[in-house]
C-alpha cells in the first residue's frame, strides 16, 4: 500500500471512532500512532509518543494557554460581565431590540479578556438573560443573542482558537490577535443590525427598555475602565513587543485578579473554581495539541496535505472557489466537532493548500475562526446554545432548545455576510497587523 | 483492593492541589520576571525553564482530574443517537482502548526518563536533570491508567452509576 492510501485509511478509521464518542485527542493519537509505526516502524512509533508528550507539556510557548485560560475564568467568575453588560444597556437599552443589543456588544468587550466562547456565553446569559426577561423580549432573541455574541469571544483577543492556529501554523500570536480586532467589531456591527432587522420586523421581540439621562450614560462608562485598563495594558503590551504572548497572559491574570481583589468580587470558593475549571481546559486543549502533533507527524509520512495541495493545485479552479469549499468542509465539520479538534485536525491538510493559493495566513486564521464560530451555534453540536439553553431554562419559562436554535438564524446570516465581506475585503484583517508589523 | 481505590481517589485530589499551586506559579514566576525586568533590568535567570517545568507539572498532575470531569471532548452527536445499553457498552470498550493508550504513553515516558537519564541530558540554562520531571510525567499517565481502569471495573461490577 502507498503512504497516501495508508493514510486515507487512517483518516476513515479515525472518522468511524469518533462516533464513538472518544476523546478527538486519544483518537488522534491513537491513529497517529498507528499510521506512523505501520509506515515506519513500531519501535519509531513508540518514541515518538513520549518526545511529542513531554515537548508539548513543555513549550515554552504553550504556557500561554493555560495562562489565558485563566485569565478568562478569573474574569468570568469575579463580575466584570455585569459592570460591562449595565453600561452598554445605559447606551442601548432604550432603542428597540436594546437590550440584546446590549448583550452583543457587551459580549465582544468581555471577550477581550476572555478568550473562550461558552465561557463568554454563560456569563452574558446569567446577565443578559434576566434584563431581557423583565422586559418581555422574546425567548428566541434573548437566547439566539447571548449565544450568538458568546461566539464573538473567539475571535476578540485573546481568544484561545487564535493561539492554537498560531502555533500550529508559525504565525506570530501578536500578528494573529490585532488581525481579529477589526473582525470582531465588523461582527458585533453586523449581529446589532441583524437584531435591529429582526425588531423591525416584528417590534414585540424586543421592546424597548428604560431611558437613561446623559449624565448616567457617562457615569455607566466607569463599568468599562478596569476593562478597557486590563485589554489595553495586555493588549498593547503585546502589540508594541513589551511582552510574549506568555508573559501578556500572566500580566493579564495579575491584572484581572488585582482588579477583582480591590473591588471585592472574587471570593475564595470563585478563586478555587476558576483554578479547578482552567485546570481542565487546559489539559484537554494541550492533550488535543499533543495528540495533533502525533497525528500530524503521520500525516506528514504519508505526504498526504502535500499531494492534495499539488492535486487542487492541478485543477484550474479559481482560489475563490477553492476557498469556498474548504470554508463549507470547515462549516459541516463545525457541525458536528468542537472547534478546536476540527481546526487541529484539519489545518495541517489545509494550509499548505491556502498557503501554495497565495492567501495570507493570517487572513485564512481569521476567516477559520470565524466560521467555526457558526459551529458553536449551529445544530446539532452548537456547544453555546447548550450553554445558553441550560442556563436560561431555568430563568424563562418556555423556552425550549428549538427556539435557542431558531433565534440564532438572524446571527447566522451576519456571520455569513461577515464572512463574504472578509473575503471581498482582506485588509480588515490585514490593516492592522500590516500597520504594527 | 478497596484501599488501593481510595488511595487513588485521594492522590488525584492531592495532584490537582499541586498542579493548581504550579499554575498559579506559571502566573508569578512570569510576572516577577517582566516586573524584575522592566524595573532594574533584572529578569529571573532561566525563567522560562521555570515555567516549562511548571507547565509539564500542572497539566501532568491534571491530568487525572481532567479525566474524572470527562473534560476531553468528543463527538457527541452520533453517540446520543445510541440507546442507552449501546452506550454502555460502547462506553466500556473505548475506556479499554484509552487505558492501554495511557499505559502505553506511561510506559513509553518511563523508557524515555530512562533514555534522558543516561545520557545525562540538563536543562540549557539552570542545568536541571530534566529526566525528573519525565519520571513525574510517566506517573501522572500511569495515575490516568489506573483511574481508567477503575471506572472499567466499577462498571463491570455494575457499579458505575454509584460513583
Amino acid at each position: 500500500m502507498s503512504p497516501s492510501t495508508v493514510g486515507i485509511i487512517g483518516i476513515l478509521i479515525m472518522l468511524v471512532i469518533f462516533v464513538t464518542r472518544m476523546p478527538v485527542a486519544y483518537v488522534m493519537t491513537l491513529v497517529g500512532l498507528g499510521g506512523f509505526s505501520y509506515l515506519i516502524s513500531l519501535e519509531a512509533g513508540l518514541n515518538l509518543l513520549p518526545r511529542v508528550f513531554f515537548d508539548t507539556f513543555s513549550a515554552y510557548e504553550l504556557t500561554t494557554i493555560p495562562l489565558f485560560v485563566l485569565m478568562g475564568q478569573l474574569a468570568f467568575n469575579s463580575g466584570i460581565s455585569r459592570r460591562l453588560y449595565n453600561t452598554a444597556y445605559t447606551f442601548l437599552g432604550n432603542t428597540r431590540g436594546g437590550l440584546a443589543m446590549a448583550t452583543v456588544s457587551a459580549c465582544t468587550a468581555f471577550g477581550a479578556v476572555c478568550g473562550s466562547s461558552p465561557a463568554t456565553a454563560a456569563t452574558m446569559a446569567t446577565v443578559g438573560i434576566p434584563e431581557m426577561k423583565r422586559f418581555n423580549y422574546s425567548s428566541e432573541l434573548a437566547a439566539g443573542s447571548v449565544a450568538s455574541g458568546g461566539g464573538l469571544g473567539m475571535i476578540m483577543p485573546p481568544s484561545v482558537v487564535l493561539i492554537i492556529y498560531g502555533i500550529l501554523t508559525e504565525q506570530s500570536i501578536g500578528a494573529l490577535f490585532v488581525s481579529g480586532i477589526f473582525p470582531a467589531i465588523m461582527l458585533t456591527a453586523l449581529f446589532i443590525l441583524s437584531i435591529y432587522v429582526t425588531c423591525l420586523l416584528n417590534p414585540d421581540k424586543g421592546p424597548r427598555g428604560e431611558r437613561f439621562s446623559f449624565v448616567q450614560r457617562i457615569r455607566s462608562l466607569a463599568g468599562l475602565a478596569d476593562t478597557v485598563f486590563i485589554f489595553a495594558f495586555v493588549t498593547a503590551g503585546l502589540f508594541f513587543g513589551f511582552f510574549t504572548p506568555t508573559e501578556s497572559a500572566a500580566v493579564g491574570v495579575l491584572a484581572i485578579l488585582l482588579v477583582s481583589l480591590l473591588r471585592r468580587q472574587l471570593s475564595w470558593k470563585a478563586f478555587l473554581k476558576s483554578l479547578n475549571e482552567t485546570l481542565q481546559t487546559s489539559c484537554m486543549i494541550l492533550f488535543l495539541v499533543a495528540g495533533a502533533v502525533v497525528f500530524g507527524k503521520f500525516l506528514a509520512v504519508t505526504r498526504i496535505p502535500f499531494d492534495l495541495a499539488a492535486w487542487v493545485g492541478a485543477f484550474d479552479l479559481p482560489p475563490f472557489l477553492i476557498i469556498s469549499i474548504i470554508i463549507l468542509i470547515y462549516f459541516l465539520g463545525g457541525c458536528f466537532m468542537d472547534s478546536l479538534g476540527l481546526i487541529m485536525l484539519t489545518i495541517p491538510i489545509f494550509f499548505p493548500i491556502i498557503t501554495n493559493l497565495g492567501y495570507d495566513p493570517l487572513w485564512f486564521g481569521i476567516i477559520i475562526v470565524l466560521v467555526t464560530e457558526m459551529g458553536v451555534i449551529t445544530p446539532p453540536v452548537g456547544i453555546n446554545v447548550y450553554v445558553v439553553y441550560g442556563v436560561a431554562q431555568n430563568m424563562m419559562t418556555g423556552i425550549t432548545l428549538e427556539s435557542v436554535f431558531k433565534g440564532i438564524v438572524p446571527f447566522l446570516f451576519a456571520v455569513i455576510a461577515g464572512i463574504i465581506i472578509l473575503m471581498i475585503f482582506p485588509q480588515i484583517v490585514l490593516f492592522l497587523p500590516n500597520l504594527v508589523y | 483492593m478497596q484501599s488501593f481505590w481510595s488511595l487513588l481517589d485521594k492522590s488525584h485530589r492531592f495532584m490537582r492541589g499541586v498542579a493548581s499551586v504550579c499554575l498559579l506559579g506559571m502566573a508569578l514566576i512570569t510576572c516577577t520576571d517582566v516586573i524584575l525586568r522592566s524595573t532594574i533590568n533584572q529578569p529571573i535567570f532561566g525563567s522560562e525553564e521555570i515555567v516549562s517545568i511548571f507547565a509539564i507539572m500542572t497539566i501532568g498532575f491534571a491530568l487525572p482530574f481532567a479525566h474524572r470531569k470527562n473534560a476531553h471532548v468528543g463527538v457527541e452527536f452520533f453517540y446520543r443517537l445510541l440507546t442507552a445499553r449501546n452506550r454502555k457498552r460502547i462506553k466500556v470498550c473505548t475506556d479499554l482502548v484509552s487505558f492501554f493508550l495511557f499505559l502505553v504513553l506511561g510506559w513509553q515516558m518511563f523508557g524515555y526518563g530512562l533514555d534522558t537519564q543516561n545520557s545525562g541530558a540538563l536543562s540549557m540554562n539552570l542545568e536541571l536533570p530534566m529526566y525528573w520531571f519525565v519520571y513525574v510525567l510517566s506517573f501522572c499517565l500511569f495515575i490516568v491508567a489506573f483511574c481508567m481502569l477503575q471506572d472499567i471495573l466499577l462498571f463491570l461490577r455494575g457499579d458505575d452509576e454509584k460513583k
